[in-house]
Protein backbone atom coordinates (compact mmCIF):
# COMPACT_ATOMS: atom_id res chain seq x y z
CA UNK A 1 0.00 0.00 0.00
CA UNK A 2 2.97 2.13 1.01
CA UNK A 3 4.61 1.04 -2.01
CA UNK A 4 1.29 2.12 -4.52
CA UNK A 5 1.12 5.46 -2.33
CA UNK A 6 4.58 5.83 -3.12
CA UNK A 7 4.48 5.65 -6.84
CA UNK A 8 1.29 7.35 -7.13
CA UNK A 9 2.47 10.29 -5.12
CA UNK A 10 5.86 9.83 -7.44
CA UNK A 11 3.62 10.02 -10.76
CA UNK A 12 1.55 12.97 -9.28
CA UNK A 13 4.84 15.01 -8.62
CA UNK A 14 5.73 14.00 -11.90
CA UNK A 15 2.75 14.87 -13.68
CA UNK A 16 3.00 18.43 -11.79
CA UNK A 17 6.12 18.91 -12.84
CA UNK A 18 5.49 18.24 -16.58
CA UNK A 19 2.35 20.48 -16.13
CA UNK A 20 4.30 23.20 -14.60
CA UNK A 21 7.11 22.70 -17.32
CA UNK A 22 4.26 23.20 -19.63
CA UNK A 23 2.97 26.19 -18.60
CA UNK A 24 6.25 27.73 -17.81
CA UNK A 25 7.09 27.08 -21.64
CA UNK A 26 3.60 28.59 -22.93
CA UNK A 27 4.60 31.82 -20.35
CA UNK A 28 8.06 31.97 -22.07
CA UNK A 29 6.65 31.60 -25.23
CA UNK A 30 3.58 33.88 -25.33
CA UNK A 31 6.04 36.63 -23.04
CA UNK A 32 8.40 36.13 -26.02
CA UNK A 33 6.08 36.91 -29.25
CA UNK A 34 4.45 39.91 -26.99
CA UNK A 35 7.93 41.54 -26.58
CA UNK A 36 8.77 40.63 -29.87
CA UNK A 37 5.44 42.35 -31.47
CA UNK A 38 3.10 43.31 -29.04
CA UNK A 39 -0.16 42.76 -29.41
CA UNK A 40 0.43 40.94 -33.10
CA UNK A 41 0.30 36.83 -33.73
CA UNK A 42 1.81 35.54 -36.37
CA UNK A 43 0.45 34.80 -40.27
CA UNK A 44 1.45 31.33 -40.88
CA UNK A 45 0.53 31.13 -44.49
CA UNK A 46 2.90 33.67 -46.02
CA UNK A 47 2.68 32.54 -49.80
CA UNK A 48 -1.12 33.74 -49.61
CA UNK A 49 -0.45 36.95 -47.76
CA UNK A 50 2.20 38.00 -50.00
CA UNK A 51 -0.34 37.30 -53.25
CA UNK A 52 -2.97 39.32 -51.63
CA UNK A 53 0.16 42.07 -50.77
CA UNK A 54 0.50 42.07 -54.27
CA UNK A 55 -2.75 41.83 -55.89
CA UNK A 56 -4.26 44.36 -53.40
CA UNK A 57 -0.98 46.91 -54.10
CA UNK A 58 -1.69 47.02 -57.39
CA UNK A 59 -5.25 48.78 -56.73
CA UNK A 60 -2.37 51.89 -55.56
CA UNK A 61 -1.47 53.15 -58.86
CA UNK A 62 -0.12 56.23 -56.92
CA UNK A 63 0.91 58.02 -53.71
CA UNK A 64 1.26 61.39 -52.57
CA UNK A 65 2.23 61.62 -48.92
CA UNK A 66 4.30 63.78 -46.01
CA UNK A 67 6.56 62.25 -43.61
CA UNK A 68 8.80 62.45 -40.80
CA UNK A 69 12.09 60.44 -39.92
CA UNK A 70 13.34 60.00 -36.36
CA UNK A 71 16.54 58.37 -36.50
CA UNK A 72 18.11 57.62 -32.77
CA UNK A 73 21.18 56.64 -31.69
CA UNK A 74 20.66 54.85 -28.62
CA UNK A 75 24.04 54.75 -26.80
CA UNK A 76 24.22 59.34 -27.25
CA UNK A 77 20.77 59.45 -26.27
CA UNK A 78 19.98 61.91 -29.69
CA UNK A 79 17.41 61.96 -31.91
CA UNK A 80 17.92 63.53 -35.65
CA UNK A 81 14.94 64.26 -36.89
CA UNK A 82 13.66 65.42 -40.77
CA UNK A 83 11.00 65.57 -42.77
CA UNK A 84 9.59 65.53 -46.57
CA UNK A 85 7.52 64.41 -48.97
CA UNK A 86 6.93 61.43 -50.85
CA UNK A 87 5.50 60.19 -54.10
CA UNK A 88 4.87 56.90 -56.50
CA UNK A 89 3.97 56.21 -59.40
CA UNK A 90 3.33 52.37 -60.25
CA UNK A 91 5.39 50.73 -61.67
CA UNK A 92 9.12 52.28 -60.89
CA UNK A 93 8.39 55.98 -60.26
CA UNK A 94 9.51 57.23 -56.63
CA UNK A 95 10.40 60.45 -55.60
CA UNK A 96 12.16 61.02 -51.93
CA UNK A 97 12.44 64.92 -51.11
CA UNK A 98 13.88 65.39 -47.32
CA UNK A 99 12.94 69.37 -47.01
CA UNK A 100 14.53 69.89 -43.64
CA UNK A 101 16.34 70.59 -41.39
CA UNK A 102 18.31 69.26 -45.08
CA UNK A 103 17.57 68.63 -48.65
CA UNK A 104 18.45 65.73 -50.58
CA UNK A 105 16.20 64.82 -53.26
CA UNK A 106 16.54 60.70 -54.50
CA UNK A 107 14.17 59.89 -57.44
CA UNK A 108 14.09 56.35 -58.97
CA UNK A 109 12.55 56.19 -62.58
CA UNK A 110 12.98 52.55 -64.15
CA UNK A 111 16.35 51.91 -63.76
CA UNK A 112 17.94 54.94 -63.37
CA UNK A 113 18.45 57.09 -59.98
CA UNK A 114 18.83 60.00 -59.40
CA UNK A 115 20.51 62.14 -56.56
CA UNK A 116 20.60 65.80 -55.67
CA UNK A 117 22.56 66.74 -52.56
CA UNK A 118 23.21 70.38 -51.12
CA UNK A 119 25.86 70.42 -53.82
CA UNK A 120 25.63 67.85 -55.93
CA UNK A 121 23.27 65.99 -58.81
CA UNK A 122 24.32 62.13 -59.37
CA UNK A 123 22.77 59.45 -61.79
CA UNK A 124 22.88 56.13 -61.09
CA UNK A 125 22.20 53.10 -63.45
CA UNK A 126 20.59 50.61 -60.49
CA UNK A 127 22.61 48.36 -62.48
CA UNK A 128 25.75 49.80 -61.18
CA UNK A 129 24.72 48.10 -57.91
CA UNK A 130 26.31 50.60 -55.78
CA UNK A 131 26.26 49.87 -52.01
CA UNK A 132 25.01 53.22 -51.17
CA UNK A 133 22.32 53.27 -53.71
CA UNK A 134 21.47 49.59 -52.61
CA UNK A 135 20.73 50.75 -48.95
CA UNK A 136 18.29 53.33 -50.30
CA UNK A 137 16.87 51.53 -52.60
CA UNK A 138 15.58 49.04 -49.96
CA UNK A 139 13.72 52.32 -47.85
CA UNK A 140 11.89 52.64 -51.22
CA UNK A 141 11.47 49.05 -51.71
CA UNK A 142 9.58 49.27 -48.38
CA UNK A 143 7.54 52.02 -49.30
CA UNK A 144 6.01 50.48 -52.39
CA UNK A 145 5.85 47.43 -50.84
CA UNK A 146 8.26 45.17 -53.55
CA UNK A 147 10.76 44.54 -50.20
CA UNK A 148 8.28 41.36 -49.71
CA UNK A 149 9.77 39.44 -52.60
CA UNK A 150 13.72 40.50 -51.91
CA UNK A 151 15.28 37.61 -51.95
CA UNK A 152 17.79 39.00 -49.83
CA UNK A 153 15.44 39.28 -46.96
CA UNK A 154 13.57 36.46 -44.75
CA UNK A 155 9.81 37.75 -43.90
CA UNK A 156 7.72 36.77 -41.08
CA UNK A 157 4.17 38.48 -41.39
CA UNK A 158 2.24 38.94 -38.03
CA UNK A 159 -1.16 41.29 -37.72
CA UNK A 160 -3.52 42.50 -35.59
CA UNK A 161 -7.35 44.35 -35.67
CA UNK A 162 -5.88 47.28 -38.10
CA UNK A 163 -2.58 46.42 -39.24
CA UNK A 164 0.18 43.96 -40.75
CA UNK A 165 3.59 43.90 -39.29
CA UNK A 166 5.62 42.78 -41.73
CA UNK A 167 9.55 41.70 -40.50
CA UNK A 168 11.96 41.68 -42.91
CA UNK A 169 15.28 39.63 -42.02
CA UNK A 170 18.53 40.27 -44.55
CA UNK A 171 20.03 36.83 -45.28
CA UNK A 172 22.67 38.89 -47.34
CA UNK A 173 26.21 39.45 -45.43
CA UNK A 174 26.05 42.70 -47.22
CA UNK A 175 22.84 43.95 -46.08
CA UNK A 176 23.27 42.54 -43.11
CA UNK A 177 26.22 45.08 -42.14
CA UNK A 178 23.77 47.60 -41.82
CA UNK A 179 20.10 46.16 -40.62
CA UNK A 180 19.35 43.48 -38.35
CA UNK A 181 15.97 43.73 -39.25
CA UNK A 182 13.44 46.09 -40.98
CA UNK A 183 10.10 46.66 -39.81
CA UNK A 184 7.16 47.89 -42.22
CA UNK A 185 3.69 48.71 -40.82
CA UNK A 186 0.99 48.04 -43.66
CA UNK A 187 -2.84 49.41 -42.97
CA UNK A 188 -5.14 46.49 -43.30
CA UNK A 189 -7.88 48.82 -44.87
CA UNK A 190 -5.81 50.53 -48.15
CA UNK A 191 -2.15 48.38 -47.89
CA UNK A 192 0.04 51.45 -47.60
CA UNK A 193 2.80 51.13 -45.60
CA UNK A 194 2.31 53.32 -42.44
CA UNK A 195 5.63 53.51 -41.34
CA UNK A 196 9.38 52.10 -41.34
CA UNK A 197 11.68 50.88 -38.93
CA UNK A 198 15.31 50.13 -39.90
CA UNK A 199 16.93 48.67 -36.78
CA UNK A 200 21.00 48.51 -36.95
CA UNK A 201 22.96 46.40 -35.15
CA UNK A 202 24.30 48.14 -32.52
CA UNK A 203 20.61 48.59 -31.41
CA UNK A 204 20.29 52.13 -33.00
CA UNK A 205 17.29 52.60 -35.64
CA UNK A 206 15.55 55.09 -37.80
CA UNK A 207 11.93 55.16 -38.18
CA UNK A 208 10.07 56.55 -41.29
CA UNK A 209 5.96 57.88 -40.60
CA UNK A 210 4.10 58.64 -43.27
CA UNK A 211 1.17 60.80 -43.12
CA UNK A 212 -1.30 62.85 -45.25
CA UNK A 213 -1.30 60.15 -47.67
CA UNK A 214 -3.36 60.84 -51.30
CA UNK A 215 -3.89 57.83 -53.17
CA UNK A 216 -4.45 57.29 -56.58
CA UNK A 217 -4.28 60.66 -57.59
CA UNK A 218 -2.90 62.02 -60.80
CA UNK A 219 0.80 63.03 -60.49
CA UNK A 220 2.86 65.65 -62.35
CA UNK A 221 5.64 63.07 -64.26
CA UNK A 222 8.03 65.78 -64.24
CA UNK A 223 8.21 65.50 -60.21
CA UNK A 224 10.30 61.92 -61.50
CA UNK A 225 12.78 63.77 -64.26
CA UNK A 226 14.63 66.23 -61.75
CA UNK B 1 84.92 73.39 -64.72
CA UNK B 2 84.14 70.69 -62.26
CA UNK B 3 83.90 73.12 -59.67
CA UNK B 4 80.97 75.03 -61.69
CA UNK B 5 79.19 72.39 -62.36
CA UNK B 6 78.85 71.36 -58.45
CA UNK B 7 77.90 74.96 -57.59
CA UNK B 8 75.04 75.06 -60.72
CA UNK B 9 73.62 72.09 -59.16
CA UNK B 10 73.57 73.12 -55.84
CA UNK B 11 71.99 76.63 -56.84
CA UNK B 12 69.33 74.41 -58.63
CA UNK B 13 68.71 72.15 -56.41
CA UNK B 14 68.23 74.73 -53.83
CA UNK B 15 66.20 77.02 -56.11
CA UNK B 16 63.56 73.26 -56.37
CA UNK B 17 63.18 72.68 -53.15
CA UNK B 18 60.49 73.87 -51.56
CA UNK B 19 61.13 77.59 -49.45
CA UNK B 20 60.12 76.65 -45.42
CA UNK B 21 58.67 79.45 -44.37
CA UNK B 22 60.61 82.04 -42.06
CA UNK B 23 59.86 80.96 -38.60
CA UNK B 24 60.81 83.15 -35.58
CA UNK B 25 59.68 81.83 -31.88
CA UNK B 26 56.75 84.10 -30.60
CA UNK B 27 56.82 85.09 -27.38
CA UNK B 28 53.33 85.12 -27.12
CA UNK B 29 50.16 83.89 -24.24
CA UNK B 30 49.54 80.63 -25.81
CA UNK B 31 46.20 80.53 -24.06
CA UNK B 32 45.30 82.81 -26.45
CA UNK B 33 43.61 80.08 -28.82
CA UNK B 34 41.28 78.54 -26.17
CA UNK B 35 38.75 80.61 -27.82
CA UNK B 36 38.91 79.51 -30.93
CA UNK B 37 38.18 75.73 -30.05
CA UNK B 38 34.55 75.39 -30.69
CA UNK B 39 32.05 74.11 -27.68
CA UNK B 40 30.20 71.45 -29.49
CA UNK B 41 27.20 70.01 -27.48
CA UNK B 42 24.85 68.59 -29.85
CA UNK B 43 25.34 69.95 -33.27
CA UNK B 44 24.28 68.84 -36.33
CA UNK B 45 25.82 69.25 -39.98
CA UNK B 46 25.28 68.15 -43.90
CA UNK B 47 28.15 67.32 -44.96
CA UNK B 48 29.36 66.59 -48.58
CA UNK B 49 32.51 65.05 -48.71
CA UNK B 50 34.30 64.33 -52.42
CA UNK B 51 37.59 61.91 -52.93
CA UNK B 52 38.99 61.38 -55.90
CA UNK B 53 36.12 61.54 -58.16
CA UNK B 54 33.51 60.02 -55.49
CA UNK B 55 30.67 61.99 -54.10
CA UNK B 56 28.91 60.92 -50.71
CA UNK B 57 27.19 63.29 -49.07
CA UNK B 58 25.42 63.08 -45.34
CA UNK B 59 24.80 64.16 -41.99
CA UNK B 60 27.83 64.56 -38.90
CA UNK B 61 26.51 64.95 -35.23
CA UNK B 62 29.31 66.09 -33.00
CA UNK B 63 28.30 65.44 -29.59
CA UNK B 64 30.16 66.41 -26.19
CA UNK B 65 28.76 63.52 -23.72
CA UNK B 66 28.61 63.83 -19.54
CA UNK B 67 32.46 63.07 -19.20
CA UNK B 68 33.70 65.85 -21.63
CA UNK B 69 34.57 63.22 -24.42
CA UNK B 70 33.32 64.17 -28.19
CA UNK B 71 31.23 61.51 -30.57
CA UNK B 72 31.66 62.29 -34.29
CA UNK B 73 28.88 60.35 -36.28
CA UNK B 74 28.38 60.58 -39.53
CA UNK B 75 25.24 59.13 -41.13
CA UNK B 76 23.87 59.28 -44.44
CA UNK B 77 20.53 61.24 -45.20
CA UNK B 78 18.04 58.05 -44.66
CA UNK B 79 19.78 57.35 -41.45
CA UNK B 80 22.32 54.65 -41.71
CA UNK B 81 25.22 55.06 -40.04
CA UNK B 82 28.82 54.71 -41.88
CA UNK B 83 31.20 55.80 -39.06
CA UNK B 84 31.27 56.58 -35.31
CA UNK B 85 34.14 57.88 -33.29
CA UNK B 86 34.80 58.78 -29.85
CA UNK B 87 37.56 61.41 -29.12
CA UNK B 88 38.10 60.52 -25.32
CA UNK B 89 39.41 63.22 -22.31
CA UNK B 90 42.94 60.87 -22.21
CA UNK B 91 43.60 61.88 -26.18
CA UNK B 92 42.62 58.73 -27.35
CA UNK B 93 40.12 57.99 -30.37
CA UNK B 94 37.97 54.88 -30.27
CA UNK B 95 36.11 53.69 -33.46
CA UNK B 96 32.98 52.86 -32.40
CA UNK B 97 31.52 51.67 -35.71
CA UNK B 98 32.45 52.27 -39.02
CA UNK B 99 31.31 50.38 -42.05
CA UNK B 100 33.44 47.34 -43.67
CA UNK B 101 33.74 49.56 -47.02
CA UNK B 102 35.31 52.58 -45.06
CA UNK B 103 37.34 50.22 -42.82
CA UNK B 104 41.17 50.80 -43.48
CA UNK B 105 43.51 51.74 -41.78
CA UNK B 106 44.55 54.89 -43.72
CA UNK B 107 40.91 55.88 -44.28
CA UNK B 108 40.41 55.90 -40.60
CA UNK B 109 43.20 57.29 -39.72
CA UNK B 110 43.04 60.04 -42.11
CA UNK B 111 38.94 60.70 -40.65
CA UNK B 112 39.77 60.65 -37.24
CA UNK B 113 42.79 63.23 -38.06
CA UNK B 114 40.73 65.53 -39.68
CA UNK B 115 37.79 65.45 -36.80
CA UNK B 116 40.58 66.01 -34.63
CA UNK B 117 41.79 69.02 -35.99
CA UNK B 118 38.13 70.64 -36.21
CA UNK B 119 37.13 69.62 -32.68
CA UNK B 120 41.03 71.02 -31.86
CA UNK B 121 41.94 67.99 -29.35
CA UNK B 122 44.77 68.95 -28.24
CA UNK B 123 44.17 72.84 -27.40
CA UNK B 124 43.90 73.37 -23.81
CA UNK B 125 45.46 69.89 -23.23
CA UNK B 126 49.11 69.94 -23.83
CA UNK B 127 51.39 73.05 -24.28
CA UNK B 128 51.95 74.67 -28.11
CA UNK B 129 54.98 76.79 -29.18
CA UNK B 130 54.71 79.74 -30.69
CA UNK B 131 55.91 81.02 -33.58
CA UNK B 132 55.69 84.21 -35.52
CA UNK B 133 55.38 82.80 -39.37
CA UNK B 134 55.13 85.39 -41.86
CA UNK B 135 52.36 88.07 -40.93
CA UNK B 136 50.72 84.85 -38.65
CA UNK B 137 51.18 83.48 -34.82
CA UNK B 138 51.42 79.60 -35.41
CA UNK B 139 50.60 77.50 -32.71
CA UNK B 140 52.31 74.27 -32.87
CA UNK B 141 51.93 71.01 -31.16
CA UNK B 142 54.39 67.85 -31.81
CA UNK B 143 56.49 67.82 -34.72
CA UNK B 144 57.14 66.65 -38.63
CA UNK B 145 54.33 65.92 -40.49
CA UNK B 146 51.90 64.89 -37.76
CA UNK B 147 51.92 67.68 -35.92
CA UNK B 148 48.44 69.44 -35.30
CA UNK B 149 49.01 73.50 -35.94
CA UNK B 150 46.94 76.82 -35.35
CA UNK B 151 47.13 79.43 -37.45
CA UNK B 152 45.86 82.71 -36.14
CA UNK B 153 46.68 86.57 -37.02
CA UNK B 154 49.35 88.64 -35.68
CA UNK B 155 47.98 89.11 -32.43
CA UNK B 156 45.98 85.84 -32.06
CA UNK B 157 42.48 87.44 -32.52
CA UNK B 158 41.51 85.42 -35.33
CA UNK B 159 41.67 81.97 -36.26
CA UNK B 160 42.88 81.54 -39.95
CA UNK B 161 43.23 77.70 -39.67
CA UNK B 162 44.16 74.46 -38.29
CA UNK B 163 46.35 72.33 -39.74
CA UNK B 164 48.34 69.11 -39.95
CA UNK B 165 52.09 69.39 -40.96
CA UNK B 166 54.48 71.65 -39.21
CA UNK B 167 56.54 72.83 -42.01
CA UNK B 168 54.46 71.76 -45.24
CA UNK B 169 50.63 71.94 -44.45
CA UNK B 170 48.87 68.38 -45.52
CA UNK B 171 45.88 69.07 -44.13
CA UNK B 172 44.23 72.51 -43.74
CA UNK B 173 40.76 72.77 -41.83
CA UNK B 174 38.64 76.69 -41.88
CA UNK B 175 36.32 77.25 -39.21
CA UNK B 176 33.63 80.07 -40.25
CA UNK B 177 32.10 81.56 -37.27
CA UNK B 178 28.46 82.85 -37.62
CA UNK B 179 28.04 84.21 -33.98
CA UNK B 180 27.11 80.73 -32.75
CA UNK B 181 28.89 78.66 -30.39
CA UNK B 182 30.42 76.26 -32.71
CA UNK B 183 31.43 77.34 -36.37
CA UNK B 184 28.48 77.76 -38.80
CA UNK B 185 30.74 76.52 -41.83
CA UNK B 186 33.99 74.04 -41.68
CA UNK B 187 35.94 73.33 -44.84
CA UNK B 188 38.68 70.59 -44.13
CA UNK B 189 40.96 70.21 -47.85
CA UNK B 190 43.94 67.43 -47.97
CA UNK B 191 46.72 68.92 -50.22
CA UNK B 192 48.83 65.37 -50.66
CA UNK B 193 45.57 63.74 -52.59
CA UNK B 194 42.41 64.91 -53.79
CA UNK B 195 39.69 64.80 -50.60
CA UNK B 196 37.63 67.39 -49.84
CA UNK B 197 34.92 67.37 -46.83
CA UNK B 198 32.48 70.49 -46.40
CA UNK B 199 30.15 70.69 -43.58
CA UNK B 200 27.34 73.23 -42.91
CA UNK B 201 25.66 73.64 -39.76
CA UNK B 202 22.02 72.96 -39.55
CA UNK B 203 19.32 74.66 -37.19
CA UNK B 204 17.52 71.61 -35.70
CA UNK B 205 13.80 71.25 -34.87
Amino acid sequence: MSRLTFILNGLQTARSFIAYCVILLLITISTKTLAQHKGFTVIGNLSEFKKKFSEEGKKVQSIRSSFVQEKNLALLEEKIISNGKFWFQREKKVRIEYQRPFRYLMIINGDQILIRDDQKESKISTHSNKLFQQINRIIVDCVNGAIIDNKDFVSKIFQNEKTYLLEMTPTTKSIKEFFQKIIVLVNKKDWTVMSIQLVEPGGDDTFIRFSDKALNEKIDETLFVR
Amino acid sequence: MRRFLYVSISVALASCAPSLPVRQPAKVDVECIKRFKPNFRSDLYNASVDVVGNHISGLVLFKTMTDSSKRVVFTNEAGVKFFDFGFETNGSVTTHQIIKKLNKKIVVRTLQNDFGLVLMIKVGKETPLAFREDENLKFIYGNGKNAACIVTNSDCSRLISVEKGADKPQTIVRLFSDGLHVPDSIFIEHLNFNMEIKLKHLARE
